[in-house]
């Protein structure tokens, strides 16, 4: 009889792993079915065979901008956002979302978007950017939309659950995206009326402006260690664009977010006509620690500061993405501060 | 002698309320103003380079405000120190700026660095361990994570709020490192004192990115801060944790001797009289203290307490108290110098000091270990 | 060590033991196999474990499986294992929590067995790739690609290995050598893995203020979004370095002993650390390309082996399994505590394991064997 003892014999190890690496290799490479790289492909696939064999009970068929073709049998009942302009773009063609992500920073959904009742009973999916896939799941959606900044890996879970839409890159204006959305599900009437009415409104605005529609304006982002402003492709910078409003020289620099915290002593690259100063919630550290800056010297000797032009408003509005309810809601902050009172 | 009379004198016309403090502070220490031994006169030029580092300190800033303006402001009030009023020629933003930011900031700096050298030079007596400091020890990352958890938890203030959570949070952390390192008499080798460490140091982390998590709305702020930063100082924040850097201090001045005595081993410590375990307990709350004020001050700046004792140690080799000194002193030099650096390299925004202060120590961590200093220090055991 | 010696055979019955108790042999503490005319003796406790681990991880991934914010009861799942099922939940269970599954698997395998080859190398108990700056490193390169790419996303997987290779060369550089009764390669790590981590948060902070709570989330060790396409690349590899792990690893063992020693029983040391360093710096490289820098399992299932057997048994495939445990039931956790909030994997296991090396830490006595 031989004996051997195994941690020592080199041909009793080698055939362990090998055992190792065909069990791994059974885990790994043999999937359930239908689920591989090319799980898109199969999707689309299968929705252009749905398409072939029901080609008269065909809804929409369109593609997003990644190029992705989703194909809809019928108007989409369930909805799912996971970027806070798709909230609000879908409310302002009327339509109302079963789930959505937290708003940025924030434990529920955009603040300016809290007076909406019909959001009231929507159900909360995760934070922006990380959405639980099991809630996702768990609500069964016709259709996600997505936008901004996207995670590939992410798209391709997604696409597993339900077809997924990227309907914005970071830098967009919203009213093409609006636009773009609306023609997906056949709202384009009440986005144009949208679209109208907002123009009309910056009208408007302008001619209330007077003699202020001249003043540079600048929006800032309160961090403990400095402000950080707006750059020139942010959400804020587009709407003031279209109401013709200058930003101070030192703030049109090109980018979709805000800058790094400027330095304390920088203050004055902040400094314009009028100043709109936003925080992301509306309690809490950061607003105390902003009024404690409030009383600084240094923040009272800036210009806009000492002509009483500075107007502290909801980050979660001024210095986030946001779209067209947000751009309305905007119009009416500019309004009420800017315009003088009769 | 004469050199040193010259010295003084020279010293007198410009500095005269500080080298009045000096020598205030050197009878205090027991110190004849007449004992002028070497370590005294390396200490003065330590404190002379501090107050250059001072001026230069409110002379550079991330914003626009020129050179001359600067120096015309601080000319203006050396002339006059009773009243102070800027000269009609200069702006207000000006003296706004130095008053409110630069001077803060630069208090903050010689408080921060000075506790986080002193600190250090006193872990290591302790642990007789060239290479323990309160950041590597984690001993800073539970002061941060005090912090943090007052702000979560109880809505605190900055200043004296920040101060208690700091202190709680160091103490905490303070308390495993002796536990830890207690346990036998000789002394510990460096690698499990910096496990211990790491350990202390990744429960504070995780502890805190847990809390920074759950709750969003404090992320934001907290992503620099966490960095460690003198950015957004003000006035009385320092001014609050003033009073417990000087506690500290001077109850450190006061252990010196024995401090001294453990150098010896505790068998002739307690020969000399002294009581080697109460001192160690002792001077671990003064480590708590310090450290918690400077983290209160300025979060979490790893690495400063291993540079300042470092460097004080090439400079004053026999006596305790010199080192401790010298320790504050190059600490509050250091971290000025890198603070003023961080201000300048990337304007109008800052650099965090505490990512400088890393670039910097830890290739002297590097360099120590590979050094034989350490190798009287290891017992030579496999394990850790 | 030798062959003749290791082996004792156990025979069932009463003769067998009558023999065993007049030779006064000492307990037996091997469980021996009787294939035909072989007989293979395992280390009765590693065998035993071995199953044990096994059933655990069973249950774990069950565990993981059936648990999330949506909880799939035990008649459900035992539908779905048929083919049957709500359509939901196979998506759910077969397209989400299964790659997640798996990667965590991969992940926690990968980097238990270089935390146990690095134990070995270095001789402390205490060495792991993230105490040495490996973990950093692997992740430094990825957060490279993250600042290269144009549509802002992390480097692909196999940019970790080779940061991970990277900063061990650096590493043997700078410390002088691997080898040796390894405190100076322990604190040169410490040094570079903040070194790495100031460099990280500053490529952090210029990624710009939409990426950097993921981003963040990412480098705390994240599994979600897990999906085939990288895993397959990655196990192969990985599967590859354990086969070679457990080649090298009886030899490791030897280096409890001094270097003469080793010489003397035949076995180049110098060949067997180069291997064995290679292969543990590829899969912490590979566990982080693959879940992110996960801490402290890499220090804990090695620790945790080794405290429940012999001192001659390396327990490469044990740890290999603890660490697959530990990281899905971290993850899980993670998923149900905050639900819908998910909370990354590495917060768990830092939260754990944290307080776990303290324990570790002070129960030790200063020098063990």
């Amino acid at each position: 009889m031989h004996r051997v003892s195994f941690q020592e014999s080199t041909a009793l190890r080698a055939l362990n792993t090998l055992c190792w690496l065909c069990l791994g290799l059974l885990l790994v490479g043999c999937q359930p079915d239908e689920q591989s790289n090319s799980g898109e492909a199969q999707q689309s696939a299968q929705h252009s065979t749905e398409q072939l064999t029901r080609h008269e009970q065909e809804w929409h068929r369109f593609n997003d901008i990644t190029g992705f073709e989703v194909t809809l049998s019928q108007a989409p009942q369930r909805l799912v956002v996971l970027s806070e302009m798709d909230l609000d773009m879908l409310l302002a063609l009327g339509i109302t979302p079963v789930g959505t992500t937290a708003g940025r920073g924030q434990p529920g959904i955009p603040r300016y978007l809290a007076q909406y009742q019909q959001l009231q009973d929507i159900r909360l999916v995760g934070r922006l950017g990380q959405p639980s896939l099991d809630e996702l799941v768990q609500l069964q959606p016709d259709l996600i939309l997505v936008g901004g900044v996207i995670n590939p890996q992410q798209l391709k879970q997604l696409r597993k659950i339900a077809p997924t839409v990227v309907s914005y890159q970071s830098a967009d204006d919203w009213q093409t995206a609006l636009q773009r959305v609306a023609g997906w599900l056949k709202k384009d009437a009440t986005a144009t009326q949208f679209i109208q009415d907002y123009q009309q409104q910056v009208q408007s605005i302008r001619q209330q402006l007077g003699d202020q529609q001249q003043a540079t304006v600048s929006v800032v982002r309160w961090n403990p260690q400095g402000p950080g402003y707006m750059l020139q492709d942010a959400f804020v910078s587009h709407v003031l664009a279209d109401l013709q409003l200058q930003r101070p020289t030192a703030q049109r620099q090109p980018g979709p977010g805000h800058s790094p915290p400027l330095s304390l002593e920088a203050l004055s690259l902040i400094d314009g006509d009028w100043l709109f100063v936003g925080t992301l919630t509306v309690s809490g550290k950061a607003v105390d620690a902003m009024q404690t800056m409030q009383q600084m010297p240094v923040y009272q000797s800036l210009k806009a500061v000492q002509n009483k032009q500075v107007v502290n408003v909801d980050g979660s509005l001024w210095t986030s993405v946001g779209g067209p309810l947000a751009a309305m809601a905007v119009l009416k902050d500019v309004v009420d501060s800017m315009t003088p009172k009769s | 002698m004469s050199t040193e009379k010259a010295v003084d004198r020279s010293l007198m016309t410009q500095r005269s309320a500080f080298w009045r403090c000096f020598l205030v502070f050197k009878q205090l220490l027991g110190l004849s103003s007449r004992d002028h031994s070497s370590w005294v006169n390396l200490l003065l030029l330590v404190f002379l380079m501090n107050g250059v580092l001072i001026v230069a300190s409110m002379l550079v800033g991330a914003g626009y405000i020129s050179l001359q303006d600067s120096l015309s402001y601080l000319r203006s009030l050396a002339i006059a120190p009773a009243s102070i009023q800027p000269a009609e020629q200069l702006p207000a933003t000006v003296s706004v700026v130095m008053e409110t930011i630069r001077w803060p900031r630069t208090l903050a700096a010689i408080l921060a660095g000075g506790s986080l050298g002193l600190a250090g030079a006193l872990m290591q007596r302790i642990t007789r361990n060239p290479i323990a400091e309160p950041g590597l020890l984690g001993i800073n990352a539970g002061a941060a994570l005090g912090v943090v958890a007052a702000i979560v938890f109880f809505a605190a203030e900055a200043g004296f709020p920040y101060m208690v959570g700091a202190l709680i949070g160091a103490l905490a952390g303070n308390m495993v490192i002796v536990f830890a390192s207690h346990r036998v008499q000789a002394p510990i080798s460096p690698l499990r004192l910096v496990l211990v460490g790491i350990a202390v140091n990744a429960t504070g982390q995780g502890l805190t990115a847990m809390l920074l998590l759950t709750k969003q709305t404090v992320f934001d702020q907290f992503r620099f801060w966490i960095l460690g930063s003198l950015a957004g100082i003000e006035l009385d924040r320092v001014l609050a944790v003033l009073p417990f850097t000087i506690i500290g201090i001077v109850v450190a001045l006061l252990l010196v001797r024995p401090l001294a005595a453990l150098q010896l081993g505790d068998a002739s410590a307690t020969a000399l009289g002294h009581q080697p375990n109460r001192t160690r307990l002792a001077l671990s709350l003064v480590i708590a203290l310090l450290a918690g004020s400077a983290v209160a001050l300025t979060g979490p700046i790893a690495f400063l307490g291993l540079l300042a004792p470092f460097l004080a140690r090439m400079l004053v080799r026999e006596s305790t108290q010199g080192l401790l000194l010298m320790a504050f002193g190059l600490g509050s030099a250091l971290l000025l110098a890198m603070d003023i650096l961080g201000r300048w390299i990337m304007q109008p925004f800052e650099m965090p000091v505490g990512s400088m202060l890393v670039a910097v120590g830890a290739p002297l961590l590097i360099w120590l270990v590979r050094s034989k200093r350490l190798q009287p220090m290891v017992p030579g055991g496999r394990r850790s | 060590m030798s062959r003749s010696h290791s082996v004792a055979t156990k025979d069932t019955g009463r003769a067998g033991r009558q023999r065993l108790k007049s030779t006064n042999i000492k307990k037996i503490d091997c469980v021996c196999l009787h294939f035909a005319q072989w007989t293979v003796s395992f280390s009765k406790r590693a065998f035993y474990l071995h199953l044990l681990l096994w059933l655990l991880l069973l249950v774990a991934s069950l565990f993981t499986l059936m648990q999330g914010s949506v909880a799939i009861s035990f008649g459900d799942f035992w539908l779905l294992c048929q083919g049957a099922g709500q359509s939901a939940h196979q998506l759910l269970v077969w397209d989400i929590r299964w790659p997640r599954l798996l990667a965590g698997v991969l992940t926690g395998v990968a980097l238990a067995a270089a935390g146990t080859l690095l134990q070995q190398i270095t001789q402390n108990r205490l060495s792991s790739p993230e105490v040495l700056g490996v973990n950093e490193g692997a992740t430094f390169l990825l957060l490279l690609g993250l600042l290269l790419s144009p549509l802002n996303i992390l480097g692909p997987w196999w940019l970790a290995p080779l940061g991970a290779v990277l900063v061990g060369i650096i590493l043997a550089f700078l410390a002088g050598g691997i080898g040796g009764r390894g405190y100076q390669i322990l604190l040169v790590g410490v040094a570079l893995a903040y070194f790495t981590r100031a460099l990280n948060d500053l490529v952090i902070s210029r990624a710009t203020a939409q990426h950097a709570s993921a981003v963040h989330s990412w480098t705390l060790g994240n599994l979600a979004n897990s999906d085939y396409t990288e895993l397959m690349p990655a196990s192969l590899l990985l599967m590859l370095c354990l086969v070679s792990a457990f080649g090298v690893a009886w030899h490791l063992r030897l280096f409890m002993f001094t270097e003469p020693h080793v010489q003397s029983l035949g076995v180049n040391a110098r060949q067997v650390q180069f291997m064995a360093l290679a292969l543990a710096l590829v899969m912490a490289g590979l566990g982080v390309g693959i879940g992110g820098p996960i801490s402290f399992v890499a220090i804990a299932a090695p620790i945790l082996i080794s405290r429940w057997l012999p001192p001659h048994v390396l327990g490469l495939g044990n740890s290999c399994l603890l660490g697959g445990i530990l990281v899905i039931v971290a993850d899980t956790l993670g998923r149900i505590v905050l639900a819908p909030n998910e909370i990354p994997v590495g917060v768990v296991t830092s939260l754990l394991g944290g307080p776990f090396l303290l324990w570790v830490l002070l129960q030790e006595k200063e020098v063990k064997r």
